[in-house]
C-alpha cells in the first residue's frame, strides 16, 4: 500500500510540475506590408535558401543545389527534376508543391516554412522567376 | 457525488492491483508499437534501448524507384533508453531528429488483465513530455498572435508539448490482441486556425504468425484539429523477436515520431499512395541481481 502511495504521489508531482508551464497560444501571423518594389532572388529568395535549405541541398545533394552560386540555374535548368519553377502557373511550381507539401515529403523536412515566405517564393515566380 | 465517484474508483485500483489472481503476460511483447505506445511497461530488473526510424515519404509513383523507395530521402529517427522503477511503472527519455525534440515519458500500469477474466483488460496510464531544442524560424517582421494586435515574439514555453494517454489492451487469444488508446496532446503554440488541445483514440493490434512474429497495424483518429482527406496516421507491418530484440518494419502514412507530432501533424494521403516504409528496433538488457 506505502508502494502505490508512493507512485500515486510520484505521477500528481510530476503532471502539476508540467503543466505548471502551460500556455495557450497560436502563431504567428504575419500582416505583410504592401510591396512595391520588385523581388530580387538574391536579396529575397536566396537567404530563405541559405537558412532553410542548404544543410541538406548544398554540392553534395544528388539532385538540387541551393547554394548562392548555382541555385538559380539549378532550379531552372540543372537540377534532376528541372524546371522548379512554372512562371506559366506559378502555383504548380514544383518548388512550390514541395514547399507546401502538395509533392511530398514538405521541404524543408524540418517543418513547413512561414506562410509568408512561401507567398514571397510565389511572387517571384508570379514576376517572371528573374534573376535579379 | 462527482467527489465520492473518484473515490470509490481510487478504492478498488489496489484491490485489483495487489490482488493474488495470475495475470495474463505478453499481451504485446514490447512497449512500442509503431506510433503509439502499448500497455505494457518494462520488465522488472531490465534496461531498454530503442530505436524509432522512419524513412521519407514516397508515393507509388516514379517517386517510389527514383528515392529508392524512400531510402534516399531524409530520414527521422529517435533513439531512446527507457528502464522500470518498479514492477509497474517504467520512465524513458528520448531524442528525435525533427525539430531536435527531447523528451521524457512514464508509464504506469494500472490494471492487469487476468486468466481467469475477472480483470478483462490491462490499462495502463501514459505521459511525456517534451521540449523542442531547434531553432525557431526567423520571424518575419509584423509578426502577430492570433488577436492580430499582440506583438508575436517566440517564448521559452513554445517549445514544451505533452502528451497522455490511457491504454486499454485485451489479449483475446495467443493468435489475437487489441488495444485501444485515449489521447490527449496540448501543445502550448499552435498554427493559425489550430487548437491546442487535441483528442485522439488509436487502434492497434497484433495478429500473430509464429510464436515469434506477428502481423501488426494502427489507425489513430482524432476528434477536432481534423486533417482534410484521410491523412490521419495507418500503418501495417510485420514484428519478430528474439530474446532481448525486438523488430517491427512496416508501410506508414506519416515520418513524424513523438507521439505530440503524430496525432497533430498532418500525415499523408494513404489513399493516394503516400507512405514510408520505417521500423523500430528495441533492445532489452538485463541486470544482474
Amino acid at each position: 500500500m506505502k508502494k502505490l502511495t508512493l507512485h500515486i504521489a510520484c505521477l500528481i508531482v510530476t503532471a502539476l510540475t508540467l503543466f505548471s508551464s502551460c500556455r495557450k497560444d497560436t502563431g504567428p501571423i504575419v500582416i505583410p506590408e504592401p510591396i512595391t518594389e520588385p523581388i530580387s532572388f538574391r536579396e529575397d529568395i536566396q537567404p530563405i535558401f541559405n537558412s532553410s535549405c542548404i544543410s541538406c541541398h548544398n554540392a553534395t545533394h544528388p539532385s538540387l543545389q541551393l547554394d548562392s552560386c548555382c541555385s538559380y540555374y539549378e532550379l531552372l535548368f540543372v537540377g534532376n527534376n528541372a524546371p522548379y519553377v512554372d512562371t506559366l502557373n506559378p502555383v504548380e511550381s514544383r518548388l512550390i508543391k514541395r514547399m507546401t507539401g502538395v509533392i511530398a515529403p514538405v521541404m524543408p523536412m524540418t517543418g513547413q516554412l512561414p506562410q509568408d515566405q512561401i507567398d514571397l517564393v510565389l511572387r517571384w515566380i508570379e514576376e517572371g522567376a528573374q534573376n535579379n | 457525488m462527482i467527489r465520492k465517484y473518484i473515490f470509490s474508483v481510487l478504492a478498488l485500483i489496489p484491490v485489483f492491483a495487489y490482488s493474488q489472481e495470475e495475470f495474463v503476460t505478453g499481451t504485446f511483447r514490447g512497449t512500442q508499437f509503431i506510433n503509439s505506445q502499448t500497455v505494457e511497461v518494462n520488465p522488472a530488473k531490465s534496461w531498454e534501448f530503442n530505436i524509432r526510424h522512419r524513412f521519407g515519404i514516397v508515393g507509388v509513383d516514379s517517386s517510389a524507384y527514383q528515392e529508392f523507395l524512400g531510402l534516399d530521402l531524409p530520414a527521422n529517427i529517435r533513439l531512446g533508453i527507457a528502464f522500470p522503477l518498479t514492477e509497474r511503472l517504467s520512465v524513458g527519455i528520448g531524442r528525435t531528429k525533427m525539430r531536435k525534440f527531447v523528451d521524457g515519458e512514464i508509464k504506469y500500469l494500472l490494471l492487469r488483465q487476468t486468466v481467469s477474466n475477472k480483470m478483462p483488460v490491462s490499462v495502463s496510464l501514459y505521459g511525456n513530455a517534451g521540449i523542442r531544442t531547434q531553432k525557431f524560424p526567423r520571424l518575419s517582421e509584423n509578426s502577430f498572435y492570433a488577436d492580430s494586435i499582440t506583438p508575436f515574439d517566440y517564448r521559452f514555453e513554445h517549445r514544451l508539448s505533452y502528451c497522455s494517454e490511457l491504454i486499454v489492451a485485451r489479449r483475446f487469444s495467443d493468435k489475437l490482441s487489441m488495444q485501444i488508446a485515449g489521447t490527449f496532446v496540448y501543445k502550448n503554440l499552435v498554427n493559425p486556425g489550430e487548437e491546442n488541445a487535441t483528442i485522439g483514440i488509436t487502434l492497434s493490434g497484433m495478429i500473430s504468425t509464429g510464436s515469434s512474429s506477428g502481423i501488426i497495424f494502427e489507425y489513430a483518429y482524432r476528434f477536432n484539429n481534423r486533417p482534410a482527406g484521410n491523412a490521419y496516421p495507418l500503418a501495417v507491418g510485420w514484428e519478430f523477436g528474439t530474446p532481448g530484440h525486438i523488430f517491427q518494419v512496416f508501410l506508414c502514412s506519416t515520418n513524424e515520431i513523438p507521439e505530440q507530432d503524430v496525432y497533430t501533424i498532418n500525415s499523408y494521403n494513404y489513399l493516394k499512395g503516400n507512405f514510408a516504409i520505417g521500423f523500430n528496433i528495441k533492445r532489452t538488457s538485463w541486470l544482474n541481481n
